[in-house]
């Protein structure tokens, strides 16, 4: 069941105009799961997803999808890639239905019309089949997207920022649309700059600047991080920020103070005292690390 | 001291009312966050604050400006930062703050002064004689915040300002703000990414140009009282939908890779009854309670207003 539909080994990329996009990136996604390729913007995600579809030859490095070299047998994988690339490429002047029409004409795929009707209702746009897709919101020409990309029952599937400047709620339909993908066993592999949105894939590679920041299955990360978070709720907080910010470097989150801490009871002890000298009135809880205070803590120790 | 109130304000294209009956205020310190799906009227809201339009019927005050007379001097009290950084890309650092300076009416030593403190404020002085073509994101969006802030605004408005950032140069971005706050401004943010809410110290969510809810984070998750949230995992997704979506208490369930996030009424049960109910269907689950995140907050919040506009 844990067959490794894709892996990537010591993957490097440099542009022309000497740019490292990539350098020495190494993983793997097993079959069934939710892969989140996480990284602000210059990453290198884009990079590296046009690599795993073929489009764009890297360096150094091999990728290896259904147990095949991607460079020696493209032709045969391909046809089991599925890719939404960051601005769908939909034709405005063609409905709906033309427009999936038109993607399934492209891989030479003729017995569709049953998927064709299944995807259409998964994403509830039965009832905009004759729609012109520049009629489309921006959540619909999405899914419609995503329905191209479906269309010839791709194995493997690869999504590139399919949620940037989408709104919460077709962001979370969306979510809920990979859950039933997943159910139907396809495997994702999703980029996204956003790390809330990481939590919820099964296994992650995070990148920044072209590197490996951390990688595997979320669980195993969250398990194995030293640290706690000590949240500080005060009613005046950044006199509370001030009064600690000789022994700990914390951060402001709205109406909270958060101090990542390798030793918490200890801490806590000392910010009680610094806050009860002052009169606050504060409230302290502990909380497990959470992807991004991963994130930060693990940059901040490679600069160190 | 209010920087911001605003009474009802309405706001109609057409026969398409896009604000309806926004009162707001905002005061000095704060880190006001304004939340909503796309055309739920935030936009407009903002436009009107910013004295760019006008709106339908209403009263407001920005920096002790009136709205509808002195629109004019609101603009230089102000500072605007959007997600699309407005930058001169062929210009250097220091060249784009001296003309977004000079926009502002600064001149001579004045302007000369302020560049050298916002450069210095949001650590870009080594910077300066950068081209602005050549610098990260995560600078970039230094640079534009530094020339939103040039004049010294008494408000700050930000609209996404970190989508698509680093985490690092994001947390270096918000110290900035809440030393901006701390120092004398008023910041509204504009955002539909709930991840930049959890920075704000007081939110309002619309929809369809209404204020639905609003208060503190730690307030907004009080909506604990009505509703309760359970994250349950290591459980089969298909009979789990089966299950658990025909029970009216449930009010809300969202799929979270391979768990289930759970939205439930919890004047009709409690965690007892549920976990007892889920043990019996699924033995191997595991379920806890969770405390909801700004999304949750959203997500229920909106469904609720939904439901209550619907005649019955």
């Amino acid at each position: 069941m844990n067959y490794q539909i894709l892996k990537v080994a010591n993957l490097s990329k440099i542009y022309k105009n000497k740019i490292q996009a990539l350098s020495d990136i190494t993983f793997f996604v097993s079959k069934g799961e939710i892969f989140g390729l996480i990284g602000p913007d210059g990453a290198g995600k884009t990079t590296l997803i046009r690599c795993l579809c073929g489009a764009l030859r890297a360096n150094n490095g091999t990728i290896e999808i259904f147990g095949k070299n991607l460079y020696q047998e493209h032709k045969n994988i391909i046809k089991d890639i599925g890719y939404l690339s960051q601005r769908f490429s939909l034709y405005g002047d063609l409905t709906v239905e033309e427009n999936i029409d038109f993607f399934a004409s492209i891989r030479e795929i003729d017995d569709y019309e049953s998927r064709k009707k299944e995807l259409l209702k998964k994403m509830s746009l039965t009832n905009f089949t004759n729609r012109l897709a520049k009629d489309l919101s921006g959540g619909m020409k999405q899914k419609l997207a995503l329905i191209c990309s479906l269309i010839y029952n791709p194995k493997i599937i690869f999504l590139d920022e399919p949620t940037s400047g989408v709104d919460p709620i077709s962001r979370r339909e969306f979510w809920n649309i990979l859950s039933d993908l997943k159910k139907e066993g396809i495997t994702i592999l999703i980029a996204t700059a956003y790390l809330d949105e990481a939590e919820r894939c099964d296994s992650i590679l995070a990148m920044n600047e072209g590197k490996t920041v951390m990688q595997g299955k979320l669980i195993d990360i969250l398990k194995s991080q030293e640290f706690y978070t000590i949240v500080v709720y005060a009613d005046k907080i950044r006199v509370a920020k001030n009064a600690v910010s000789n022994i700990f470097s914390s951060n402001i989150f709205g109406d909270k103070l958060k101090i990542i801490s390798y030793n918490t009871n200890g801490d806590i002890l000392i910010i009680e005292e610094k806050l009860k000298k002052l009169d606050l009135t504060f409230k302290i809880e502990i909380e497990n690390p959470d992807l991004e205070s991963v994130f930060l803590n693990s940059i901040k120790k490679k600069n160190a | 001291m209010l920087r911001i109130e605003a009474r009802n304000l309405i706001k109609k294209f057409d026969d398409f009312i896009a604000v309806d009956n926004v009162s707001l205020e905002i005061k000095k310190g704060e880190i006001f966050g304004l939340l909503g799906a796309n055309g739920a009227g935030k936009t407009t809201t903002i436009k009107m604050l910013r004295g760019i339009l006008q709106p339908t019927s209403g009263f407001a005050t920005i920096a002790g400006y009136d709205l509808y007379k002195e629109a004019e001097l609101i603009k230089r009290k102000i500072g605007y930062m959007s997600q699309k950084f407005t930058l001169y890309e062929d210009l250097t650092v220091e060249e784009n703050l001296r003309f977004f300076g000079s926009i502002y009416g600064l001149t001579g030593k004045t302007l000369s002064n302020q560049i050298d403190w916002t450069l210095t404020t949001v650590g870009l002085f080594n910077e300066k004689k950068y081209l602005t073509s050549s610098l990260p994101v995560g600078i970039k969006q230094r640079l534009a915040l530094a020339a939103a802030v040039i004049h010294k605004p008494e408000i700050i408005f930000l609209d996404e300002p970190t989508s698509g950032v680093d985490p690092y140069s994001r947390s270096f971005f918000w110290n900035l703000i809440n030393d901006f706050a701390e120092d004398n401004a008023a910041i509204i943010v504009t955002t539909h990414y709930l991840d930049e809410a959890e920075y704000c110290s007081r939110l309002a969510i619309m929809n369809k140009g209404k204020i639905i809810c609003e208060g503190s984070p730690s307030e907004l998750k009080k909506i604990d009282n009505k509703f309760k949230f359970f994250e349950i995992s290591n459980i089969d997704f298909d009979l789990a939908e089966k299950a658990l979506s025909p029970l009216d208490f449930i009010f809300d369930m969202s799929f979270f890779g391979s768990k289930i996030h759970l939205a439930t009424v919890s004047s009709q049960l409690d965690y007892v009854y549920l976990k007892d109910l889920l043990t019996r269907l699924f033995p191997n689950a595991n379920i806890k309670l969770i405390a909801p995140s700004i999304e949750d907050i959203f997500i229920v919040s909106l469904k609720q207003n939904e439901k209550d506009l619907r005649p019955n």
